[in-house]
């Protein structure tokens, strides 16, 4: 065994509650939320609900969340590769990418909730619908689009240092090089791919904790 | 340095790197021109653009691509700096930190620019609101200048292990310190435009050098195979 009990509990754990974190914040901004093609009633109508404001600083706490579970599942991964001996400039590589990603992610979200946060915190400000539509396409889908850059970096290079260890099976390995030309493409994607990471994540989370549930060791590099 | 082929590519990513990045803000300026001396008029004239969208998206891509090559040249950095270092490894933490913060930055600089240029073609009821794509300017700025002080941790870091254990030339490693403390100034020293060049310049160099080293390791440890068996 390469890796320890601890690191796989813990980097399953937090890829868990990093996936439930951004479903929740998800769900709480999403439904019914105007997109940017829609009118300028439409959109100023769902702005001026004040339930519709708090839902952004909501979703933006529970983003806090995220970004610790991120840094814990991209930490905990690092010294999981360290210890099952994956050449050095993967492991680097991983958690340089993975903290670029999360990163670029944070600034998304500050973005994307100011426009519901200066509504929430100011009694002046009013807001012109295009500015809004210009918000929302930065936070939600160029700051995205960029994130899946550093994304894919992080999910290849993982994949690749687990085929040489065997940290994971062989099956979510491949899993990982087929997603990743899908996640580096979130540029023409408008981010929407970026999506593919956080369905990786969940597997190899549930794969990490079934593992220790069940005793199985992982296989030898050598 | 171990010179395999796998740290000879990443060491080439800062190389590939300046490339891409010089290319992709090269693009973005044109679109974005002079537009803090434009009438409002112009403002929207400019944002409306087909072609400055175009120019602005595919200058975007490559500031995608430059940031995928950054990644594994930070890592190989890092890992040579460390070696370094030794045990204490202050500096090389320093120095992938700095570069983290600077690829972000950058990444998100380049996102609010896009999107300033590219909503008038997505969304048909949007009117370019000049006051809006003006301050979004400021912000593209602005970031940049931060990404710049990114920049500056990671030159700073860099030189400094430089200096200590000889890692690099010494002219490098005085030339980056001297870098280091103008770029720590960010969005000022960004008013006088060479910083960021000379900036992509001293990743392009330090690349190169690594680069280099790897090969000449790569080429040491084959001579030695005969030898050994």
């Amino acid at each position: 065994v390469t890796a320890s009990e601890a690191s796989r509990r813990w980097v399953g754990v937090a890829g868990l509650v990093l996936v439930l974190s951004f479903v929740v914040s998800f769900l709480i901004v999403f439904p019914g939320a105007p997109e940017a093609i829609r009118s300028d009633e439409t959109i100023l109508d769902w702005y001026s609900d004040s339930v519709n404001q708090y839902r952004f600083v909501a979703a933006a706490m529970i983003g806090g969340i995220l970004g610790i579970s991120f840094l814990v599942f991209i930490v905990g991964f690092r010294k999981m590769l360290a210890e099952a001996r994956a050449p050095e400039v993967l492991v680097e590589l991983a958690y340089a990418a993975g903290l670029v990603f999360l990163a670029v992610l944070a600034v998304g979200g500050a973005i994307g909730s100011s426009i519901a946060a200066t509504l929430v915190f100011s009694d002046t400000f009013e807001l012109d619908p295009d500015t809004a539509r210009i918000v929302s396409t930065i936070g939600n889908i160029w700051i995205a689009a960029f994130a899946g850059i550093p994304g894919a970096v992080f999910l290849g290079v993982t994949s690749f240092a687990c085929r040489r260890t065997g940290l994971l099976p062989t099956w979510l390995v491949w899993l990982g090089f087929v997603l990743t030309p899908f996640v580096c493409l979130a540029y023409p994607g408008f981010g929407l791919n970026t999506l593919l990471l956080i369905v990786w994540i969940l597997v190899v989370s549930i794969v990490l904790l079934r593992r220790r549930e069940t005793g199985t060791d992982l296989p030898d590099p050598s | 340095v171990s010179g395999s082929r796998w740290e000879q590519a990443a060491a080439a990513g800062g190389a590939i790197f300046a490339v891409f990045l010089i290319a992709g803000l090269a693009m973005q300026s044109v679109a974005v021109g002079g537009v803090e001396d434009e009438s409002r008029a112009e403002v929207v004239a400019r944002f409306s653009d087909n072609g400055n969208e175009l120019w602005v998206e595919v200058g975007g891509l490559l500031v995608g691509f430059a940031m995928f090559f950054l990644l594994p040249f930070l890592a190989r950095l890092r890992m040579s700096l460390r070696s370094a270092e030794g045990a204490n490894a202050v500096f090389s933490t320093a120095a992938i930190a700095g570069g983290v913060v600077m690829a972000t930055l950058l990444a998100a600089a380049t996102a609010v620019n896009v999107a300033a240029f590219s909503s008038y073609d997505y969304y048909d009821a949007y009117e370019v609101p000049p006051d809006a794509v003006l301050l979004l300017q400021s912000v593209f700025f602005y970031l940049q200048g931060f990404a710049l002080v990114g920049g500056a941790v990671l030159v700073g870091a860099t030189s400094a292990v430089a200096l200590k254990a000889r890692h690099f030339p010494k002219w490098l490693a005085v030339a980056g310190l001297a870098l280091a403390t103008v770029c720590t100034f960010g969005t000022w020293a960004l008013f006088v435009f060479v910083p960021l060049p000379l900036l992509v310049l001293w990743i392009l160099v330090v690349s190169v050098l690594l680069v280099v080293r790897e090969r000449r390791a790569l080429a040491t440890s084959r001579a030695d195979l005969p030898t050994r068996s």
